[in-house]
């Protein structure tokens, strides 16, 4: 069954905006959603080169655009150099301070674990008034003792 | 920029630098390294703890022996002895002082005996059982120099001297209740 207006003859309006359309497909700078859309579809299916002034237009826009991260990447860069070498001066006058033989001592006191201290801690009691000197060094001496074998086996690593 | 950029790194580097320099050259307080400022347990103490050891033992066996200018000997040798700068070192040197002043006391040199107890004094002088025990031989000394003049009939003299030690003796007692306190405050530890 066929449609009665098939054959009917084109209105107006509908020759008006047929002639629009032509208009539109010849000239592309006038704007037609209708002509836009055939465009889009005849692109997808057989891609033309870009016309040569729509060409120069998309480069130069990109090649501004590659200038302008290029001038703000070289000042990131340029600061990233300033903090870098301050970090690296800092870092070196440390090297320099822990290498230093002076500064040995302080590098090694990590290590250690004893470090020298009053003996007091080791007399709970008062002294008796005469006497008891020998079996206090003994204390003393002895208890200094396991403090050294800490401090050699924390040298040593074996802690 | 680029000109900020390196006064800043000139700036700063200049600031860490003569930080840095400051640490070497003055106190190292507040410097990296300077909490530990005690010299750490070594083999030069633990040789000096030894020696010690063996003197005072050795002045032990001559005085059981009734040798006590041997004994005194021996500990005249282990207070002249080279030693490492250390807390335990004045200890022990306090304590063998006080154990020279008691020899030299019970021989009858009380002159002698108080130079030995002014040299132990000079190596501690915070409150330690060191300390107390230095006074109390010093307080025992000044009876027994006290007795000498009243003996000898310098009964003014005598009287000072006996107020001196009744002083050095209250002195001695006052150091030991500090220690006690300090013991008492810090728990009761004991190493």
């Amino acid at each position: 069954m066929s449609d009665p207006h098939d054959d009917a003859p084109a209105t107006e309006e509908e020759l008006a905006e047929s002639a629009r359309l032509r208009e539109a497909l010849e000239d592309p700078s006038r704007p037609n959603r209708d002509a836009e859309l055939a465009r889009a579809m005849s692109s997808a299916w057989s891609p033309r080169d870009l016309p040569a002034e729509a060409h120069r237009v998309l480069v130069e826009r990109a090649l501004a655009r590659h200038d302008l991260l290029r001038r703000r990447r070289g000042r990131v860069i340029g600061v990233s150099f300033g903090a870098g070498a301050v970090v690296a001066l800092a870092a070196a006058v440390l090297l320099v301070l822990r290498t230093d033989p002076r500064n040995q001592d302080a590098v090694r006191s990590v290590e250690v674990v004893a470090v020298s201290r009053s003996t007091q801690a080791l007399f709970p009691d008062r002294f008796a008034t005469t006497g008891g000197e020998s079996s206090r060094i003994d204390r003393i001496a002895m208890a200094r003792a396991a403090d050294l074998r800490e401090n050699e086996f924390a040298k040593w690593g074996v802690r | 920029m680029k000109r900020g950029g390196l006064v800043l790194a000139i700036v700063t580097s200049s600031a860490v630098a003569l930080g840095a320099l400051g640490c070497r050259e003055r106190s190292t307080s507040g410097c990296p390294g300077s909490e530990s400022a005690a010299p750490p347990v070594d083999e030069a103490l633990m040789a000096f703890l030894s020696a010690a050891r063996a003197l005072h033992h050795e002045a032990d066996i001559r005085e059981q022996s009734g040798d006590t200018a041997s004994a005194i000997a021996s500990l005249e040798r282990l207070v002249a002895m080279p030693a490492p700068a250390a807390v335990e070192v004045d200890e022990v040197l306090a304590d063998a002082r006080a154990r020279l002043a008691e020899l030299r006391l019970e021989r009858g040199d009380v002159d002698g005996a108080d130079r030995e107890v002014q040299a132990g004094l000079q190596r501690v002088k915070g409150p330690t059982y060191f300390r107390g025990h230095l006074l109390e031989v010093e307080g025992l000394l000044e009876e027994v120099r006290a007795g000498a003049l009243a003996d000898a009939g310098k009964s003014v003299e005598a009287a000072r001297a006996k107020a001196r030690a009744v002083s050095l003796l209250e002195e001695a007692v006052e150091v030991q209740e500090r220690v006690i306190d300090r013991a008492l405050a810090d728990g009761g530890t004991h190493e």
